[in-house]
C-alpha cells in the first residue's frame, strides 16, 4: 500500500516534546533551532529567524548588563539632530531698527564654531530706539521657559509716537509669534504706551518683567509685572517704583524676587529691593548700594544674593556686592576704578563677571572665597564682551555687533561689524578665539537677547 | 527623542536611540556598578530610577546627571535664635530637608525631615536658623541643590515651607515671613528615604519594591513621588523568613500588581495607599526567575515553579509550556536549570512572542533563548548566535518610537532584528530543523521512502542540507542531500527503507535565508517484518 506524507505546516505547530515520538502531530518538531514562522507572507512556512544588527557600533566597556527605555528627550552632548541643543541671539540683522523684518535670530548647536546660521523669522527683538530715551539697562531680555524662548520686544523708533505697549514673544525654534501685550500701567496717566522692557527673567513657569515707561523725559517711572506663561496673564508684583527710579535686573534668592534700580539722576545710587510675589503688596528696600550707580546685574550664587554695580562711561569704581543671608548684610567683594561689571552668571559652581574699564576687558570668577581672572581680552578694539550667558555645558561672552564707546571725548571702542562677537568656553578657564554669531549689520546691536532651546 | 540608560560592565551610560554612547556616567561619591548584577529600572514622573547594579538607589535625567534617589536627610536639628530686628513674635520650631531640583526649581527629590528644632521664643525679631548642615552628597553640576526649611506657626508644630535656601554652601539664614504669609498647605507628610531596592516596578503612579535587606517585605512610594518612600507603606508578603530569596518578582498589571514568591503568587490591588489590599492568587505555584516577569496586554509570563512557562491573566494562573515543551524545563538535556533563576523574559512585538533567556546545558552563560508565539500557543527554538554571547533582553524603541527587541552581548553591545540573515558583522545564523519520526499511521511497518519533493522559497543562492534518518527510532543518520534554493522545488533522491523517517533541515551560510514551504514524501508499505 502506498502513501503520501505532505508536510506543508512546518511553520504552524513548532516545537513538541511532550507527547512521544510515536503520537507527535506530523509537522511538529523535536528542534526548531533559529526557525521560526514567517510572518512576511508566508505565513505556514518555517524560516530562519531575523539576522542581529548592532545598535552601538562602539563597544561599552563590559558586557551590557540591562537596559532601560527613557520616553524622555535626551539633552546635553548626546542630543541629535532631531533634537539639538542649540544657543539663538536674536539681533539686528540688515536695516533700520525698530522695522520689524530688519531682525531675525542666528542660532548655532556648535556654540559659534562655524558660525551662526540666521533664520528667516522675523521676530521683532528689543534694541529699538526707545531703549536709548532710558537710561540704557542693558539686561537680559529672554529667558527659557519649557523649551520655548520668551523675549520683549521694542515699541518703535526714536520720534515715532507709539500706539501700543510692548509685547513678549515666544519662539520654540521654528515659529515666533507675539505671546502677550504688556497692560498699560494704571499709574501711568499719559497712556503713552512708552513703554520698554529691560529685564526678563524666568522662575518656573513665571516670567517676571522689569518695565520703565515715560511720563516725562528724564522723568520715568518703572514696575514689574509678572508673566504666566500658561495662560498669557500679567499682573503687576507690587506698586509703582518713585519717579526717577527704574527696575532693572531681577534674581530669584532665598524664596523673595529682588530687583536692581537705576536712578535717573546720577548722583542717586541703585538699590535692591525684594517682594515675596503673592505673599508681599510692597517692595522693601534692603540696601541702597555703596556706590553711586546703576545695579547693573543680580545673580544668586550658592544661596548668596549678588549685585554689580557700575557704569558703561566708567565714572565710578565698579563694585560687586555680596549680601548675607544670615544677617542680610551688604558687603563689597570685587571692585575696580573706572569700571563697569554689565553682566555675571553661575557656570560650573563658579561667579563669572564681566569687568570693562576704558582700557580693558576682563572675564572675571569667584570660586565662593575669591576672585581670579580668566579671561583678558588683548584688543578692546576688536571685541569686548559685555553679557555672559550660559547654556548646554558652554559659558558665551558675547560683545556688541557694533559700538563706538566714548570715555573723556577718546573713542576708546569702535567696534564695527568686524565678526568678532563671542568667546565661549566649557570649563570657565579655557576660552576660544573670537567667533561670528552674525554679519552684516548696520547698527548697535546688543548680544542680551540670548537663549538655549532643544529642537 | 527618547534615549536608553545602559550597563556595560560596571559602568552606566547613556545612549541614543541610534547607539551613540556617553562616556561612562559620573556617579555619586561613593556610588558603584556591580557588574555581575543587573541593572534594573522604572519610569516615574521625568525620573528614571536604577536599582539593582547600583550600591545604592539612583536616579539619571535626559543629561547623563546620576545623582541618589533620595536626599540623605539632615541628622542634626537646625540651632535656632532670635535674629535681627523683625516681625515675628511667638514660639516657633523649625525643620528642614535637602531637595535635589531640574534648571526650573522644579523638586527632583526631597530627602526626608531633619529632627525637630528647639522651641525658640521671638519678638519683633528675625527668626535666625544656623548650623544647617552641607550635604554630603556631591553635587552634580546642572543640578540644583537646596535646603527647603520648614517652621512652624506660632505655638505650633504643623510643619509649613519657609524659606529655601539654594545651594550647598550657605549654614545659616534669617527671615522673619510672617504666619499669614507661610503657605496654606503643610509640608508633605509622606517623605522618606527608602532602602536599597533589588527589585523595582511603577504601578498607580507609584514605585514599588523589594529590598535586599526586607526580603519579604514590599514597598510602596508616595503617589508620583519616586523619592519618598514613607515609613509604614510596607505590605508584608507571606510566608515571611521562609527562605533566603524572599520576593521573586514583581508584575504590574492594569489592577493589579503581582507579587511572587517561590511557592506562591499575591497581588496587590487597590487604588491608593487607604485601600491597597494583599491577596492570594495562587499557592504551590510561584515565580523562581525575577526578571523573567513580563506583562503583555495585561497578561504576565513567567519562569515559574514548579519549573515551566506560566500566564497570570483574568483567567487565573496557567501553566503554558507543559503541553508541548515540559521536557525543557523538567530535565537536564536542554537547559542549565541551576540558573533558571537568572532567565530573562522580555517580549518581541515584531513576533508577537514571549522570549526567554535561559542558559543551554553546561552552560554558565544566557546563550539560548526560547520563544513562545502568544497568538498560537507554539514554541520555536532553542535559538542561538555565533556573534556574541546573550546577556539577556528587553524591549526599547527605536528613533520612530516604533518597539524594538533588543539582546545584550557580552561584547559590550546591543542588538536588534535585521532582515538579512546575519548576526553582527559577518556571523551566519545556524538554522537547524528536526521534524519528528514520520510514520504514515503505521509505525511498525517496514516502509519504503522514496523521493521526497520539498518546496522552498526560491532564492537567488542557497544550499539547504537535509539528513534523513530512516529506520526505527534509534536510526542512525544517513548521507546528507543538498537542496538548491534557488529552484524552488526539487525532487530529492530515494530515502530507503524503515518503519520510520525523520528529516533535519540546516543551512549556516552567512546572508542566506532559508524558508521551507513543505515537502511531500512517498512511501510504500512493504509490510511487517
Amino acid at each position: 500500500m502506498s502513501g503520501k506524507i505532505d508536510l506543508y505546516n512546518l511553520g504552524s505547530v513548532g516545537v513538541d516534546l511532550t507527547k512521544s515520538p510515536l503520537h507527535k502531530d506530523d509537522g511538529s518538531l523535536v528542534s526548531a533551532q533559529n526557525a521560526v514562522p514567517d510572518v512576511r507572507d508566508e505565513a505556514g512556512a518555517i524560516a530562519k529567524r531575523d539576522g542581529l544588527t548592532v545598535i552601538n557600533s562602539s563597544a561599552l566597556s563590559g558586557a551590557v548588563k540591562g537596559a532601560v527605555f527613557v520616553p524622555l528627550a535626551i539633552g546635553g552632548a548626546l542630543a541629535t539632530s532631531g533634537n539639538t541643543g542649540r544657543a539663538y541671539v536674536g539681533l539686528l540683522q540688515t536695516g533700520t531698527e525698530g522695522t520689524d523684518a530688519d531682525y531675525g535670530w542666528a542660532y548655532s548647536s556648535d556654540a559659534f564654531a562655524t558660525g551662526g546660521t540666521l533664520t528667516t523669522t522675523a521676530p521683532s527683538v528689543p534694541e529699538s530706539a526707545i531703549h536709548r530715551r532710558i537710561y540704557p539697562l542693558q539686561c537680559r531680555r529672554a529667558a527659557v521657559v519649557n523649551n520655548k524662548i520668551y523675549y520683549s520686544t521694542g515699541n518703535g523708533n526714536s520720534g515715532t509716537s507709539y500706539t501700543r505697549t510692548p509685547a513678549v514673544r515666544v519662539f520654540d525654534g521654528t515659529v515666533d509669534r507675539e505671546f502677550a501685550r504688556l497692560p498699560a500701567n494704571p499709574d501711568d496717566t499719559t497712556n503713552s504706551f512708552a513703554y520698554t522692557i529691560n529685564c526678563v527673567f524666568a522662575v518656573g513657569t513665571t516670567i517676571y518683567l522689569s518695565v520703565s515707561n515715560i511720563i516725562t523725559d528724564d522723568a520715568e517711572v518703572g514696575s514689574v509685572w509678572s508673566l504666566d506663561t500658561t495662560n498669557g496673564a500679567f499682573k503687576r508684583i507690587g506698586a509703582t517704583f518713585s519717579t526717577g527710579e527704574l527696575p532693572g535686573p531681577l534674581a530669584w534668592s532665598l524664596g523673595r524676587l529682588w530687583v536692581g534700580t537705576v536712578s535717573t539722576d546720577a548722583t542717586n545710587s541703585g538699590i535692591v529691593y525684594f517682594i515675596r510675589p503673592g505673599i508681599d503688596s510692597t517692595w522693601t528696600a534692603d540696601e541702597t548700594m555703596g556706590v553711586v550707580g546703576p545695579v547693573r546685574d543680580l545673580v544668586d550664587y550658592n544661596g548668596t544674593l549678588f549685585s554689580a554695580v557700575g557704569r558703561a562711561s566708567y565714572a565710578i569704581t565698579g563694585t560687586i556686592y555680596k549680601r548675607s543671608p544670615t544677617d542680610g548684610t551688604w558687603a563689597s567683594t570685587e571692585s575696580a576704578a573706572t569700571s563697569d561689571y554689565p553682566s555675571m552668571a553661575v557656570f560650573n559652581g563658579n561667579l563669572y563677571a564681566v569687568r570693562l574699564t576704558a582700557a580693558a576687558a576682563l572675564i572675571r570668577k569667584y570660586n565662593g572665597t575669591s576672585w581670579s581672572t580668566v579671561y583678558t581680552e588683548p584688543n578692546v578694539a576688536l571685541f569686548y564682551p559685555d553679557h555672559l550667558h550660559t547654556f548646554n555645558g558652554v559659558i558665551y561672552a558675547t560683545g556688541p555687533q557694533a559700538d563706538n564707546i566714548v570715555v573723556g571725548g577718546t573713542v576708546t571702542h569702535t567696534i564695527t561689524d568686524n565678526s568678532n562677537d563671542v568667546i565661549t568656553s566649557t570649563d570657565g578657564t579655557t576660552w576660544t578665539a573670537y567667533k561670528t554669531i552674525s554679519t552684516g549689520l548696520t547698527a548697535d546691536a546688543d548680544n542680551n537677547v540670548f537663549a538655549g532651546i532643544y529642537i | 527623542m527618547s534615549f536608553y540608560v545602559v550597563q556595560g560592565g560596571s559602568s552606566i551610560y547613556l545612549m541614543t536611540t541610534g547607539g551613540t554612547a556617553s562616556s561612562a556616567l559620573t556617579l555619586p561619591t561613593g556610588v558603584t556598578i556591580d557588574s555581575t548584577l543587573r541593572l534594573r529600572g522604572a519610569v516615574l514622573g521625568q525620573l528614571v530610577v536604577l536599582v539593582g547594579s547600583p550600591s545604592e538607589n539612583i536616579t539619571v535625567d535626559r543629561e547623563g546627571v546620576a545623582r541618589r534617589l533620595t536626599p540623605r536627610p539632615p541628622s542634626a536639628p537646625p540651632t535656632v535664635a532670635a535674629g535681627s530686628a523683625g516681625s515675628l513674635s511667638g514660639d516657633y520650631y523649625v525643620w528642614y530637608t535637602n531637595k535635589f531640583k531640574d534648571a526650573v526649581g522644579n523638586t527632583l527629590a526631597e530627602s526626608d525631615f531633619s529632627p525637630q528644632s528647639a522651641l525658640v521664643t521671638l519678638t519683633s525679631d528675625m527668626l535666625r536658623v544656623s548650623k544647617l548642615q552641607l550635604s554630603t552628597d556631591n553635587i552634580p553640576i546642572g543640578v540644583s541643590f537646596s535646603r527647603q526649611l520648614y517652621r512652624s506657626t506660632t505655638g505650633g508644630t504643623t510643619k509649613f515651607p519657609w524659606v529655601e535656601v539654594d545651594g550647598n554652601t550657605l549654614t545659616s539664614v534669617e527671615d522673619d515671613l510672617a504666619d499669614a504669609g507661610l503657605q496654606l498647605i503643610a509640608a508633605a507628610t509622606d517623605l522618606g528615604a527608602p532602602p536599597k531596592f533589588e527589585l523595582i516596578a511603577t504601578w498607580k503612579h507609584r514605585l514599588w519594591g523589594k529590598s535586599y535587606e526586607q526580603i519579604d517585605t514590599l514597598y510602596q512610594s508616595a503617589n508620583g513621588k519616586p523619592y519618598a518612600f514613607p515609613s509604614g507603606r510596607t505590605i508584608p508578603i507571606p510566608p515571611t523568613n521562609a527562605d533566603n530569596v524572599g520576593i521573586t518578582g514583581l508584575m504590574a498589571r492594569k489592577d493589579a500588581l503581582g507579587v511572587g514568591k517561590r511557592s506562591s503568587i499575591h497581588q496587590i490591588t487597590g487604588t491608593n495607599e487607604t485601600n491597597f489590599n494583599r491577596s492570594v492568587v495562587t499557592e504551590g505555584i510561584g515565580v523562581w526567575a525575577p526578571d523573567s516577569c513580563v506583562v503583555v496586554h495585561d497578561v504576565a509570563y513567567f519562569l515559574g515553579n514548579p519549573f515551566g512557562l506560566y500566564t497570570w491573566g483574568p483567567g487565573g494562573v496557567t501553566n503554558i509550556s507543559d503541553a508541548k515543551v515540559k521536557a525543557w524545563f523538567e530535565t537536564d538535556t536542554y537547559f542549565n536549570r541551576a540558573l533558571f533563576d537568572d532567565a530573562y523574559g522580555w517580549y518581541d512585538p515584531t513576533t508577537n512572542s514571549y522570549i526567554l533567556n535561559l542558559a543551554a546545558a553546561g552552560s554558565t552563560n544566557l546563550d539560548r533563548w526560547i520563544q513562545y508565539d502568544i497568538a498560537t500557543g507554539n514554541f520555536w527554538g532553542p535559538h542561538k548566535t555565533g556573534a556574541f554571547t546573550p546577556q539577556g533582553g528587553t524591549m526599547l524603541r527605536d528613533s520612530n518610537d516604533v518597539a524594538m527587541p533588543v539582546l545584550f552581548g557580552d561584547d559590550g553591545k546591543l542588538y536588534k532584528p535585521q532582515t538579512t540573515k546575519t548576526d553582527g558583522a559577518s556571523t551566519g545564523i545556524d538554522f537547524d530543523v528536526t521534524t519528528n519520526f514520520l510514520s504514515g499511521n503505521s509505525p511498525s511497518i517496514m516502509k519504503f521512502w522514496d523521493q521526497p519533493d520539498i518546496i522552498t522559497k526560491i532564492l537567488a543562492s542557497g544550499t539547504l542540507t537535509i539528513t534523513p534518518k530512516v529506520g526505527k527510532l534509534n536510526a542512525s543518520a544517513g548521507t546528507a542531500i543538498s537542496h538548491d534554493m534557488t529552484l524552488g522545488r526539487e525532487r530529492l533522491r530515494r530515502l530507503g527503507d524503515g518503519e520510520l523517517c525523520q528529516l533535519r533541515f540546516q543551512n549556516s551560510t552567512n546572508a542566506i535565508n532559508t524558508v521551507i514551504y513543505g515537502i511531500e514524501l512517498p512511501f510504500f508499505e512493504r509490510g511487517r517484518r
